[in-house]
């Protein structure tokens, strides 16, 4: 055994392959669990956490200011009675949906590189989740009753309006967090046995054994893990595409325009991969290489990763065209002059920063250098990232602050309460992540067993 | 099927791997696995409860206060003069069939048989005090609606609607107490479908169920 | 209200929260119960009598209305009336007397005037001067003349800082019924002017297409800003007064040697505009002299008194009089022989040290005079006294401040601009140790003190009919005194020469045209300061700028672009012996040569409401009275002031919105409800209210906001909220402004909640808080609403307001005195939107069945349909055909406001119909 290693030592280095030289179940294992084992954990670590933290408490202080004042705490107005909150909704809704995009339909694709990084881009989901849960609720006027868009039997004999896209979302955004929660942890049940087994201390290895519901890995767990795990991604698939069209359908169904078009649902969600896929990027690429991952998350998987980027990019534009064509072959008057409006109103300084950001930025990945160069990837997903916001931005306000009647126009001024609500949830999404990553394996360690490649006779 | 022979491996692997600790004093005690599905359950089961429990407790009369008499400054027996002296509700409810309010009998009302009878009756003497030194009484409301809702008595009168309907049977209330619940969805139930509950039958009930016929 | 919304749903956090009933001890005559009463009054609008009905809820005025039988206000109001309910429980009223700054009571002044009082007496008042507003007022006038007879050698002075409405106390009223043609030299008739009302409705009705069969008149204006008579006109020029006056003097030439020749003198004097200016001329003669004597001139006294001489002339050379003018003797006091003049003279007699006792009686000329020479004066007056509401600047540099009532509080009486006479009627005791004026007269010179409301009733026994207690009732009932009686009362004695605040000449030499020149204007809103502690006022979008909290000074474009001057620039502005800092707005359709300098604002002890808002034009204003005053120059500070106006955009952007039509252009029909949709259409049983606003009608007056203002207990919000496009007015005015060969024209369109039968709102709102009724209502239900504001975004209309913050009043403030208690007061975090007053509604409904009858037509009206005062909103039930509704929908042009959007909406518009000129190109 010990010589096969020594073997697979001496190959030369594969630029496509999935998985580092030298590989074995043992390293792998070995490699990946450290992270949530090692005591005590490197300062790094640390620094990141306070600054987390930090922004987390930021988000405490304007949540709290805001249940004290209400929302004209923010910039929204009449006309634009939805700033910031709905834009961050959508931002963070969107990223959420490469995790899903990862683990379930590249599962079911057989697309073996999205191993070593399901697990950190589904718990990478479920944080952006917990984020974009936030915004719906604080930008209600009294959130104090956010349970009325709930069907229940109050003492009133009202229920909730089912003709409106707002409770469509409730149902959405709410089934898409449970089912990408309970896939995430289904995933995660053999990786916390084999922490159980390997944790030091019998405090840690009795949280382990409990979080993993006693799995020791005999075939009968397999076969029902593996029928789950089936069954969750197929579940988890149809949801991709569900809850980001819902979410356009938020603005499709309005008849502002801008809002009111069909393109809406598909063309959102290819916003939400791509941006999904820039933030995975963004995130992992920072974390290959201080944990030293660079054998699991390859520059192969960052190369599939930015033709991902580039496909759904194009996506996006041809959304960004046909949204400007279909205004003017509508002959719309309020239609055309919404996308004059765009290109050289008030905001056309942020419109053509989304162009730049979004459709021109990523061209420089048809160079295969800058796909497999870390940094310069970092820099494009950025980027991205950027400009997802900004489009969400260009769609809310733009649309909004010039609408039918010239006498009621109006400009968005936000405040300070708008960006430290902003800022504040990238403390929430970090945060969490960074305990993600101390106490549970960021990456599948079974099955990035399975990439190890094979030596003959040891297959049964 | 790929996975399984993986992971098959793979537990093998750690299994390997782990081997001086684990071997020894188990984790857990055998019990541990019916404990968690039991604590599993229990937790559904649970949550399911304390819906059920909400719900029941929002509709109960102890909420709505049904049927529990209120402290009043004076002992006054509606079933007395409404049930035994067959006096008629429009005597002191004055406005009942021409305003929105009802109207509380003014002292002068009460006095116009108790400057007569009763007069020395300890009972009465708030009553009695409040004629001499003209400081109104202080009653507590009985029923109590929300102040966005805009109940009118004189039309639900003129539609035929008795007083007992959501007054309960006041006639025989010795200590006067809510005689229905008036949640929203009772005050709907009779709005969706008056007729059991009317003198005169027939009636135009679309607008009843309109939101701005009790709040604007 | 935090109770109130315990109960809503299972949120209630408690259970039935306790509250009481306190029935009376002895019921009242009036009553108990929800029902509002109604109680006719009168409001005094610049001291003439514009007749009210007060609405009471539980014996507190809640709101205001017009009164029918009156003839200056045919059951409408103004902005200013509807806001004066207002004052009444304004949290910074005086309540005590003030004795320089401590407080006192009534005691202690009778103490301390009692001395005072003797020696005066003893000099029969020498010594001794009253200061009043010129007054319509039996009763005060009697006391004042008691007063003057007791103490022969006592002074009546007179002080108004608004307009006066006579010459040497003969005024000249109108009647637009038999005026074909309508000339309004700077006469801003329809909205400043006592008569106002009464103008505006005979006006427009010759305007109108319904129950019109003179045809439409035509008004020509010459104003040098634009005002909201300017915005109606069919021709308007722009013209500096300097160019009034000549104008005028043109039109005499015109007429006066029979000359046909209109044009000549003057062709392209004033370049720019000079043969626009010519034409106009032209087409005004020729019209003139077809229509004669079918036509009216009106002149303001900003015009100086030689053109009005000269109109006077011309109206009697066309022949108008008693045609469609009328010249009266004043039924305001202001050249009352008893009266030694104005605040001049009092300064002049103070100076020469004639005055050592001065009372100032309701009026505030140290704020309200020009460049406070009055200030200077009163310092050497022995001993001042001050009645008034507030403790305003005057108060504060008198030795006494005694607290003044407002007029729902005491009795009194006015007469009316066409002289009829009313009794105003108070609803509540004073909330205050208050008293009026005629009170104090009594209290001077030492009569024997009596009620308001006997010295009234005093006032009208007197040579009454033996009947009188009946006729008292019935005048209190009718909110009128037949002008029979009213005669009798008082006779004006008219005197020749009367000091006048009319301009003196000398600041208007034909030499200054080209020179830049301020002048001073009334705020629209607030006047000169009376309503600066009203946040209604003060939140209401001004004309045409829409500025609220604040004044501007108002430039022309054209001189803006040459100062290079920008919205909110603060500019210095100066003239031969002072200089102001303002900021400047620019403004449509204004003369090049001068500037408005409104007047009003930069009060610094108005109240906390209107304390440090704008600048004090006052301040700068000549001090020999005039109202305009040369500029050497206009500085450019490079300083900035956050002026904040409501009104996004003021071009229509090709779009479709407010239509304008000329009278000989054929309406199109009104388009059938063709439109296809894919929502099923709703079917309605019983009644659907609808509404129909007449472009044609509307003046933007205003009045209407404030109304909805008051009937719905709508917040305001104050400047900061509002700089931020949240202010909650429920109806507002839009205005759309271009220009034409005929000068700037400009569209009011009033849009309140459209009520549209497929409501973009009522499909997004997720909690089903905004939905349609089976009367076709939209409604909005607060305490559902969880604050989305989905259903502000998918409106097209915008007309949705929302409480972004906590807009009410501090508990126990006694503004909720004021509230109507038939509208709940809204939560913080929820939508509101006009409701078509759906209490009035609902009231009516039931009303009507309890009757087992169906509402009749005009039987419920909305706030902004009762209030207006040229009947340019029309509500009531479409599915009847004969209602008035009804009809004005099936009149030709009648049309949808965004009907492409096909939302259908109940509430539709005529379009505006203009009457240009022949001569001119429409």
């Amino acid at each position: 055994m010990s010589s096969s290693d020594t073997e697979i030592a001496r190959d030369t280095p594969d630029p496509n392959a999935l998985l580092g030289p030298g590989e074995t179940w043992t390293s792998v294992t070995e490699n990946i669990s450290r992270l949530p084992l090692d005591r005590p954990h490197p300062r790094f670590w640390w620094l990141g956490f306070a600054a987390a933290f930090a922004l987390l408490m930021l988000l405490m202080l304007a949540i709290s200011w805001l249940f004290i004042k209400g929302v004209g705490i923010w910039g929204i107005n009449i006309p634009i009675a939805w700033g910031f909150a709905i834009v961050n909704f959508v931002w963070w809704i969107g990223i959420g949906h490469a995790g899903t995009f990862i683990s379930a339909i590249l599962f079911l694709l057989h697309q073996k590189w999205r191993t070593s990084i399901n697990r950190f881009t589904e718990a990478m989901t479920l944080f952006a989740v917990a984020c974009a849960g936030l915004f719906p609720l604080l930008h209600m006027g009294r959130p104090q009753y956010f349970y009325w868009l709930l069907p229940y039997p109050d003492t009133m004999g009202l229920w909730p309006q089912f003709r409106s896209p707002l409770v469509w979302d409730v149902f959405a955004v709410s089934t898409y967090a449970t089912v990408s929660l309970v896939f995430w942890y289904v995933g995660l049940l053999p990786d916390l046995a084999t922490l159980r087994d390997r944790a030091t201390s019998v405090g840690w290895q009795r949280v382990y054994g409990i979080m993993s519901f006693g799995w020791r890995g005999d075939a009968r767990h397999w076969r029902h893990y593996e029928k789950v795990y089936l069954v969750l991604a197929g579940l988890a698939t149809p949801l991709v595409l569900s809850v980001h069209s819902i979410v356009g359908m938020d603005f499709a169904i309005a008849q502002v325009p801008g809002w009111h078009s069909t393109i809406f649902p598909p063309y959102f969600v290819a916003g939400a991969i791509y941006s999904g896929f820039a933030m995975v990027l963004t995130l992992v690429i920072p974390l290959r290489s201080v944990y030293s991952l660079k054998h699991y998350i390859t520059d192969r998987h960052l190369e599939l990763m930015a033709k991902v980027l580039m496909t759904t990019g194009w996506m996006v534009a041809y959304g960004y065209f046909s949204e400007f064509f279909t205004a003017w072959y509508s002959g719309d008057e309020f239609e055309r002059f919404l996308s004059l409006n765009r290109v050289i109103g008030p905001y056309a300084g942020e419109f053509w920063a989304l162009v730049c950001c979004n459709i021109l930025t990523p061209q420089i990945l048809w160079v295969r250098r800058c796909r497999r160069s870390p940094l310069v990837l970092f820099c494009v997903a950025l980027i991205v990232n950027v400009g997802m916001w900004l489009e969400r931005f260009v769609i809310v306000i733009t649309s909004l602050h010039r609408d039918f009647l010239p006498s009621s126009w109006g400009m968005y001024h936000p405040t300070i309460w708008d960006w430290s609500t902003y800022l504040g949830t990238f403390g929430l999404f970090l945060a969490l992540l960074f305990l993600f990553i101390r106490f549970l394996p960021a990456i599948a360690m079974a099955e990035m067993r399975n990439m190890v490649p094979r030596k003959k006779g040891d297959s049964p | 099927m790929q996975l399984s022979n993986a992971c098959t491996h793979g537990t093998v692997q750690s299994d390997d791997a782990n081997e001086p600790e684990v071997r020894h004093k188990p984790l857990f005690s055998g019990r541990a696995t019916t404990i968690m599905r039991v604590a599993i359950a229990g937790l559904a089961l649970f949550v399911c409860a304390v819906a059920y429990a909400t719900y029941e407790y929002y509709n109960s009369p102890y909420w709505n206060a049904v049927g529990m008499a209120v402290d009043q400054p004076v002992l006054f027996s509606h079933r007395h003069h409404a049930g035994e002296l067959q006096i008629d509700c429009r005597y002191c409810h004055t406005t009942v069939e021409n305003a929105a309010f009802a109207g509380m009998p003014s002292t002068h009302t009460c006095m116009t048989c108790h400057s007569q009878i009763f007069t020395h009756t300890k009972m009465l003497q708030p009553v009695v005090f409040s004629a001499e030194r003209n400081a109104p009484l202080h009653w507590n409301r009985v029923n109590n609606l929300p102040d966005h809702v805009y109940f009118n008595h004189s039309i639900h009168v003129a539609k035929g609607v008795s007083c007992t309907t959501c007054h309960g049977p006041i006639d025989q209330m010795a200590l006067t107490a809510k005689g229905q619940p008036l949640t929203m969805r009772w005050c709907l139930d009779c709005h969706r479908n008056p007729s059991p509950e009317l003198r005169a039958h027939n009636i135009e009930i679309n607008h009843l169920t309109n939101c701005t016929t009790c709040h604007h | 209200m935090g109770a109130s919304f315990a109960l809503a749903g299972i949120s209630g956090c408690n259970r039935q929260p306790a509250k009481e009933i306190v029935p009376f001890t002895n019921p009242p005559e009036a009553g108990l119960g929800r029902e509002g009463l109604y109680y006719a009054s009168a409001y005094s609008r610049e001291g003439y009598a514009r007749g009210i009905l007060v609405e009471a809820h539980s014996g507190r005025p809640t709101k205001i209305e017009g009164n029918p039988n009156h003839p200056e206000s045919l059951g409408a109001t103004d902005a200013e009336t509807q806001a004066s309910v207002l004052s009444l429980y304004d949290p910074d009223r005086s309540q005590t007397p003030m004795h320089g700054p401590s407080t006192a009571t009534w005691i202690d002044f009778e103490n301390d005037w009692a001395p005072r009082r003797t020696a005066l007496a003893q000099a029969h008042g020498a010594g001794f001067a009253v200061l009043t507003e010129p007054t319509t007022s039996p009763t005060l006038l009697r006391e004042i003349d008691a007063l003057l007879q007791r103490w022969p050698e006592a002074r009546w002075y007179q002080h108004t800082a608004l307009a006066r409405y006579d010459d040497d106390g003969t005024q000249t009223d109108y009647d637009f019924e038999n005026a074909d043609i309508i000339v309004s030299f700077d006469a801003d008739f329809l909205i400043a002017h006592p008569a106002a009302l009464r103008y505006s409705r005979k006006f427009v009705q010759r305007r109108r297409r319904e129950n019109n069969n003179a045809g439409p008149n035509r008004l020509y204006v010459a104003e040098p800003t634009l005002t909201l008579t300017g915005a109606i006109a069919d021709a308007r020029l722009a013209l500096a007064p300097t160019e009034i006056a000549d104008l005028i003097e043109q039109l005499d030439r015109a007429f006066g040697l029979g000359t046909d020749d209109a044009a000549p003198a003057s062709a392209g004097r004033s370049a720019p505009h000079g043969s626009q200016r010519d034409a106009f001329i032209q087409a005004l003669a020729r019209d003139l002299k077809a229509h004669a004597p079918r036509v009216a001139l009106v002149s303001s006294n900003t015009l100086h008194s030689e053109s009005r001489t000269v109109l006077h002339d011309l109206h009697h050379r066309l022949g108008a009089l008693g045609v469609a003018v009328k010249e009266s003797p004043a039924v305001r006091s202001d050249s009352d022989a008893r009266a030694r003049g104005d605040l001049h003279a009092l300064v002049d007699a103070i100076e020469a040290g004639e005055v050592s006792t001065l009372f100032i009686l309701e009026t505030n000329p140290v704020y309200a005079s020009n460049r406070g020479r009055f200030a200077e004066a009163l310092i050497r007056v022995k001993h001042a006294v001050h009645l008034g509401t507030r403790r305003d600047e005057t108060a504060h540099r008198c030795h006494w401040h005694l607290p003044a009532s407002h007029y729902l509080e005491s009795w009194g009486d006015l007469r009316a601009f066409e002289g009829t006479a009313s009794i105003v009627q108070p609803l509540v005791e004073p909330l205050y140790q208050t008293r009026n004026a005629a009170q104090i007269l009594r209290l001077v010179t030492g009569l024997p003190a009596k009620s308001d409301y006997d010295m009234v009733r005093e006032t009208w026994s007197r040579n009454a009919a033996s009947s009188f207690d009946e006729d008292w009732r019935d005048w209190l009932d009718q909110g009128v005194v037949p002008n029979a009686v009213a005669s009798r009362i008082i006779p004006q004695r008219r005197v020749a020469s009367a000091t006048t605040t009319a301009p003196r000449a000398s600041t208007l030499a034909a030499s200054e045209t080209k020179t830049m020149f301020a002048l001073f204007r009334l705020d629209p809103n607030i006047g000169a300061g009376e309503g600066s502690n009203n946040p209604w006022l003060q939140e209401l979008p001004k004309p045409f700028t829409h500025l609220v909290w604040d004044n501007a000074a108002l430039l022309s474009t054209a001189t803006a672009q040459h100062l290079s001057l920008e919205n909110g620039d603060v500019a210095e502005f100066v003239a031969a012996d002072a200089s102001l800092h303002a900021p400047i707005w620019i403004v449509a359709g204004q003369s090049d040569n001068c500037v408005i300098l409104p007047l009003g604002y930069g009060r610094t002890a108005a109240g906390s409401v209107g304390n440090n808002h704008g600048f004090d034009a006052f301040a700068f204003a000549p001090p020999d009275g005039a109202q305009q005053l040369a500029l050497r120059e206009i500085r450019k500070t490079g300083k900035k002031h956050p002026l904040v106006s409501t009104h996004g955009h003021s071009e229509m952007e090709g779009r479709d919105l407010a239509r304008v039509i000329s009278v000989d252009t054929k309406a199109t029909e009104p388009a059938g409800e063709t439109e296809m949709s894919l929502y099923p259409d709703v079917h309605y049983t019983s009644y659907a209210w609808g509404m129909s606003i007449d472009l044609t009608s509307c003046t933007g007056c205003n009045a209407c906001v404030i109304a909805c203002q008051a009937e719905n207990n709508i917040p305001t919000v104050g400047k900061e909220q509002v700089s931020r496009e949240r202010e909650m007015h429920w109806i507002r005015i839009d205005r759309y402004i271009s220009e034409t060969p005929n000068g700037t024209r400009v569209v009011h369109q009033p849009v309140p909640c459209m009520h549209c039968e497929h409501a973009p709102c009522e499909l997004v709102c997720p909690v089903a808080a905004t939905v349609h009724s089976s009367e076709g209502l939209n409604e909005m239900v607060y305490n559902r609403c969880v604050g989305t504001r989905y259903c502000s975004n998918n409106c097209p209309y915008k007309v949705r307001r929302f409480n972004f913050l906590d807009f009410r009043e501090p508990a126990g403030s006694t503004v909720y005195l004021q509230k109507n208690p038939n509208v709940s007061i809204r939560d913080r975090g929820v939508m509101e939107k006009c409701t078509y007053c759906v209490q009035r509604i609902n009231a009516g409904r039931i009303r009507a069945e309890r009757e087992n009858r169906t509402v009749r037509d005009g039987e419920i009206l909305t706030a902004c349909q009762q209030v207006c005062p040229t009947e340019a909103i029309v509500f009531g039930d479409l599915s009847d055909p004969q209602s008035k509704v009804s009809r004005r929908k099936r009149e030709p042009g009648d049309y949808a406001l965004l009907a492409e959007l096909n939302t259908r909406p109940r509430t539709t518009y005529l379009p505006k119909q203009i009457n240009p000129p022949s001569a001119l190109p429409v």
